[in-house]
């Protein structure tokens, strides 16, 4: 039943190849490119599903230097569904997914307005490049979308509970975590799965720590992974994957961005005992896996994400409030503008738990 | 003619009452329409026969009991709006026939409710929480709920060990001879809006002189896949519950045996199956759900009641229950793409007591000891047992118009693991005291007052389950202290009835437990908190019988709750009204019986709540205020005494939750025969 499933976004990915350049007026928007100019970024609030807030998304405007928050609901009239995990702009097109509500907005990249919802199950993350959006599906799939035809692929399975993906070297990098495996120690999810973007095959299955959830690269296609431990005795980890897939660990790390040759991590550490959160800083140089720099991380408390704007290489950490005892996830978060030397710049208010953000760049 | 004979006859008879004195009141309580007043008691050796005051009022802590034929006035015709009838209550409800129903009475928070069914207490070890919404109201004669302590000499030690019992009654109180059962056999069918479908069986037997029996059966079939508004951002849609049809029965068989030498034993056989979906909390843009929960519940139990003389008691009663919880989602985000969480929980209980009574004073000692153990399919989570020893010693005084009660109830719980670490064990003594006076001998006024300090053990989940529990919490604390009046006068002929009870209080939790976040993920339990409760509970009760055969009844419960965080000063939770809890809540209803056809009409309603402890930007539920409409109309064919009922619920389908993402239905119609042979 379920290869029929699948079978059916294959039948019309075969039939939308024959479309494709018909449909497509200008093919050059979703060309890699290297931007020149930002002009602001989309910063997406995951709001809270136990507590029934939802998902908003914001805009920070560089011109005026104002985050005005729910831009999203300002536009559509409806909100954004129920914990939103991420949005990638491609294109012209600005496209976000929804965990619970299982759906993929599309939407104008300037004006945020609703182009089409796509039904997806369960999308955990999205990475786009050349025309195509690949959607991991915590069920265990990965998924191509073309933007060009706007219609839904193929599924490739990939193994249980994948999280983040990361584009690099023809290869989509896929993390795959087991995450609702946790009473077996997460038994199948220590690797990342590296998926032939050209075969559409999983080609191997690289080692790592365990139940790995984050990942990003670098321009030169240096894979970068954090894999979240489990909760208790194995800590969070940064993973650096080479070219040749080696993998080595490079120290302790929660949450983490690229830039140029600079690997930004945040370490964040609760005592399980004494409920204090410690958190520090690690630089790394993406080359050589070595810290540049570190130090204690004060800027923000509860820091919960990085996110580094291609243009100005400015940093943003997204945070949620302090509250009465450890952080208050159903209170308004915040976005910290940082330089490269980690000074603060601004601090801006927007939704409930901020995740990440997305740059409108040219 | 025959308004001269009434009158006259109204008139002899308020004569004989002031000349009886104090017991005019409850021989016209006693009458066949009113059920609420006078109780017969009717136990040989242990107290005379004598028609005695109505409980409710005399006792020094709120007690508020109605019978099936009072909810049905009242327009109950659920579970959720039966303990909405109660003033001090707050009903969580996940809405529909299959959601989850518990309540919290006066700001302690559900697990400091007990659940009292025929007289012994429903436990679950693992959540604290019994869900209400399984018993269904159709099968119940008496509901009643106790704050504080009602101070009963009989009463087992375990019974005295919450903060607040709903007491649900199935048949005639313990004690009732066996030739006080009538023989009779009662079918009720119904059915409802949103695919619901219910028969009920009963018969009573009368056997013998010394034996009889009781046998209930019921069965229900809901879709519960009710329409709701959805409000998503500036849009609002019209949604369907989906995923949420249940099947749900249950037997039950209770034997009466008069042993002869002042000693009764009562049986009791229970068994309770419920197959549900779940429909889940409403998600934007996708109502697919495939949650599925099916619970099981036997238990069997037995008492025996002993007169050894004109003072002395003894009672003996032991539980044995099994339950079992068995859920399933199946999804491919889930290992082989099924979550299966199994719970097993079995409780062994006895309790043994020895009661002495004069006419001015009792005293009574009971000791009770129960066994919980629970296993799951968790790896995650180990098997975990608990002893519980309870002791108390309960005192009554009488002394002219006062009376003086005291209880001192000593705890002893002892944890045991398969694996890993043991929860603390706690060892307690707690008391409580009441006081109620009544000034004047002609009147049913009555001044009250109570404390009782009590705990609540940490639950199998708080202190074991995976990353969540901690074995070293300690016990949650409750004082409270309640002082209010009570008031019951025969007015005039055509107005005989006028009932309020004003209560108000002071309550605390110390040592609240509550889970703090690790992580996003990771939270865990600990004792951080403080919660000072306030407030005013009043019930009214009034008849008016403005002819022959017709009577009318405006009767209102009115909850007034301040319930505020006292954690951190100057937190951002301090001094704000814990999440589901309205300030004001209330109930209000009208019936008129004749003749012809019953009408009642209802109304209730509450204020704005929050869903979260911050009053979180955007958690707030406003107000509402619901109207409920009843028909009904008992009459007889050949030799069948039957009753027609509708009602009309939520008549103007008012959209409103009592949890956060959980719908409750709008308007539905209710139809019932029930017939008697």
């Amino acid at each position: 039943m379920k290869k029929f499933f699948y079978f059916i976004p294959l039948l019309m990915a075969c039939l939308s190849t024959f479309t494709a350049c018909s449909d497509d007026d200008d093919p050059d928007v979703y060309r890699k490119f290297e931007p020149t100019a930002s002009s602001g970024a989309y910063v997406i609030n995951q709001g809270n599903f136990y507590s029934k807030i939802s998902s908003s998304i914001g805009y920070l405007d560089y011109g005026n230097g104002t985050l005005t928050d729910s831009v999203f609901v300002a536009q559509n009239g409806i909100l954004p569904g129920n914990t939103l995990q991420d949005a990638v702009i491609h294109g012209d097109y600005f496209f976000a997914i929804a965990y619970e509500s299982n759906v993929m907005f599309i939407t104008d990249k300037n004006t945020l307005k609703l182009q089409k919802m796509i039904p997806i199950s369960a999308p955990r993350d999205l990475v786009a490049e050349d025309g195509y959006v690949y959607i991991s599906n915590y069920g265990g799939y990965v998924t191509r979308f073309n933007a060009r035809t706007m219609t839904l692929l193929d599924s490739l399975q990939v193994g249980p509970n994948p999280e983040e993906m990361a584009l690099a070297n023809g290869y989509l990098y896929v993390t795959i975590s087991d995450g609702m495996n946790y009473s077996n120690g997460y038994a199948n999810g220590k690797k990342v799965a590296k998926v032939n973007l050209a075969s559409w095959k999983v080609e191997k299955y690289i080692d790592v720590e365990v139940n790995p959830t984050l990942i990003t690269a670098d321009a030169e296609g240096n894979v970068f992974v954090i894999s979240m431990g489990n909760y208790a005795d194995i800590l969070s980890t940064v993973q650096k994957i080479d070219a040749n897939d080696k993998v080595t660990v490079l120290g302790n790390a929660t949450m983490m961005a690229v830039s140029g040759t600079t690997l930004y991590t945040i370490y964040s550490y609760t005592n399980w005992s004494t409920y204090e959160t410690v958190n520090t800083y690690y630089n790394y140089n993406t080359q050589t896996g070595a810290v540049v720099k570190s130090g204690a991380f004060d800027i923000v408390k509860y820091p919960n994400g990085i996110s580094i704007d291609p243009v100005t290489k400015h940093l943003f950490v997204t945070a949620d409030p302090a509250g009465d005892y450890g952080a208050n996830y159903k209170g308004a978060g915040t976005v910290s503008e940082l330089d490269t030397n980690g000074n603060l710049l601004n601090t801006y208010a927007t939704g409930v738990h901020p995740a990440h953000l997305v740059f409108n760049v040219k | 003619m025959q308004e001269a004979i009434r009158s006259f006859r109204n008139s002899c008879f308020r004569l004989a009452a002031v000349a009886l004195g104090v017991l005019w009141y409850e021989v016209a309580g006693a009458s066949p329409v009113d059920s609420t007043g006078g109780r017969m008691v009717t136990l040989d050796g242990v107290k005379v026969t004598a028609t005695r005051l109505d409980p409710t009022l005399s006792a020094p802590a709120p007690r508020q009991q109605y019978d099936s034929e009072e909810l049905k006035r009242r327009g109950a015709v659920d579970m959720g709006d039966a303990l909405n009838r109660f003033s001090g209550i707050t009903v969580k409800d996940y809405g529909g026939a299959g959601g989850m129903k518990t309540v919290s009475v006066r700001g302690l928070g559900a697990q400091h409710t007990a659940v009292s069914y025929d007289g012994m207490i429903v436990s679950d070890a693992q959540t604290g929480q019994i869900d209400l919404g399984r018993f269904r109201l159709s099968a119940i004669t008496e509901l009643g709920l106790t704050v504080g302590d009602d101070f009963g000499l009989l009463q087992p030690a375990r019974t005295a060990a919450a903060a607040a019992t709903v007491n649900i009654s199935t048949f005639r109180p313990f004690g009732t001879k066996a030739s006080g059962i009538p023989s009779r056999r009662t079918l009720q069918l119904e059915q409802g809006s949103f695919d619901r479908y219910g028969v009920d069986g009963r018969i009573d037997q009368r056997v013998s002189e010394r034996f009889a029996f009781s046998a209930i059966g019921s069965w229900m079939f809901s879709g519960n896949d009710y329409p709701f508004t959805l409000v998503n951002g500036l849009t609002e849609t019209e949604e369907k519950r989906s995923n949420c049809r249940m099947t749900t029965w249950h037997g039950q068989w209770n034997g009466y045996w008069d042993a002869g030498r002042n000693s009764l034993l009562d049986a009791k056989l229970y068994y309770y199956d419920n197959n549900h979906h779940l429909p889940g909390v409403v998600v934007y843009y996708n109502p697919y759900s495939n949650e599925k929960l099916h619970d099981r519940n036997a238990f069997a139990q037995m008492r025996w009641l002993k007169s050894l003389n004109s003072n002395w008691t003894l009672q003996v009663m032991g539980k044995y229950n099994w339950q079992e919880s068995k859920y399933t989602n199946r999804s491919d985000i889930y290992p082989n793409g099924i979550l299966l969480q199994n719970y097993w929980q079995r409780e062994a209980y006895a309790s043994a007591l020895v009661a002495y009574e004069d006419r001015q004073w009792g005293v009574s000692y009971a000791a009770d000891y129960f066994y919980d153990d629970l296993n799951s399919n968790q790896k995650v989570f180990s098997d975990v047992a608990r002893h519980s020893i309870l002791q108390s010693l309960t005192a009554n005084l009488s002394w002219g118009p006062v009376r003086l009660s005291g209880r001192l109830l000593g705890s002893i719980f002892r944890n045991h693991v398969s694996a890993g670490e043991t929860a603390l064990n706690a060892e307690r003594l707690t008391p409580s005291l009441g006081l109620s006076y009544r000034p004047f001998k002609q009147e049913v006024f009555f001044l009250r007052a109570f404390y009782k300090d009590i705990f609540r053990m940490p639950t199998f989940t708080e202190n074991y389950y995976y990353h969540l529990g901690n074995t070293d919490i300690l016990p949650e604390r409750t004082h409270q202290l309640g002082a209010g009046i009570t008031f019951n006068r025969r007015m005039a002929a055509w107005w005989p009835g006028l009932k309020i009870t004003v209560d108000g209080y002071v309550n605390r939790i110390k040592d609240k437990i509550t889970s703090v976040p690790i992580n996003l993920h990771v939270w865990r339990t600990v004792n951080l908190g403080e919660v000072h409760a306030r407030g005013i509970d009043i019930n009214l009760e009034s008849r008016f019988r403005p002819a022959q055969k017709h009577m009318v009844t405006l009767s209102g419960n009115y909850t007034l709750q301040h319930v505020v965080d006292k954690t951190f000063p100057g937190g951002q939770t301090y001094n704000k009204q814990l999440p589901y809890l309205p300030r004001y809540s209330g109930c209000l209803s009208l019936a008129y019986e004749n003749p012809w056809v019953n009408f009642s009409a209802s109304g209730q309603g509450a204020s704005s709540r929050y869903s979260t402890q911050e009053h979180a930007h955007g958690t707030q539920f406003k107000g509402y205020t619901l109207i409920n409409l009843s028909l009904w109309k008992p009459f007889s064919l050949h030799t069948l005494r039957m009753e027609a009922r509708a009602d009309l619920q939520n008549v103007f389908d008012k959209q409103y939750s009592l949890i956060a993402g959980y719908p409750m239905p709008g308007r539905a119609y209710r139809l019932t025969l029930s017939i008697q042979f």
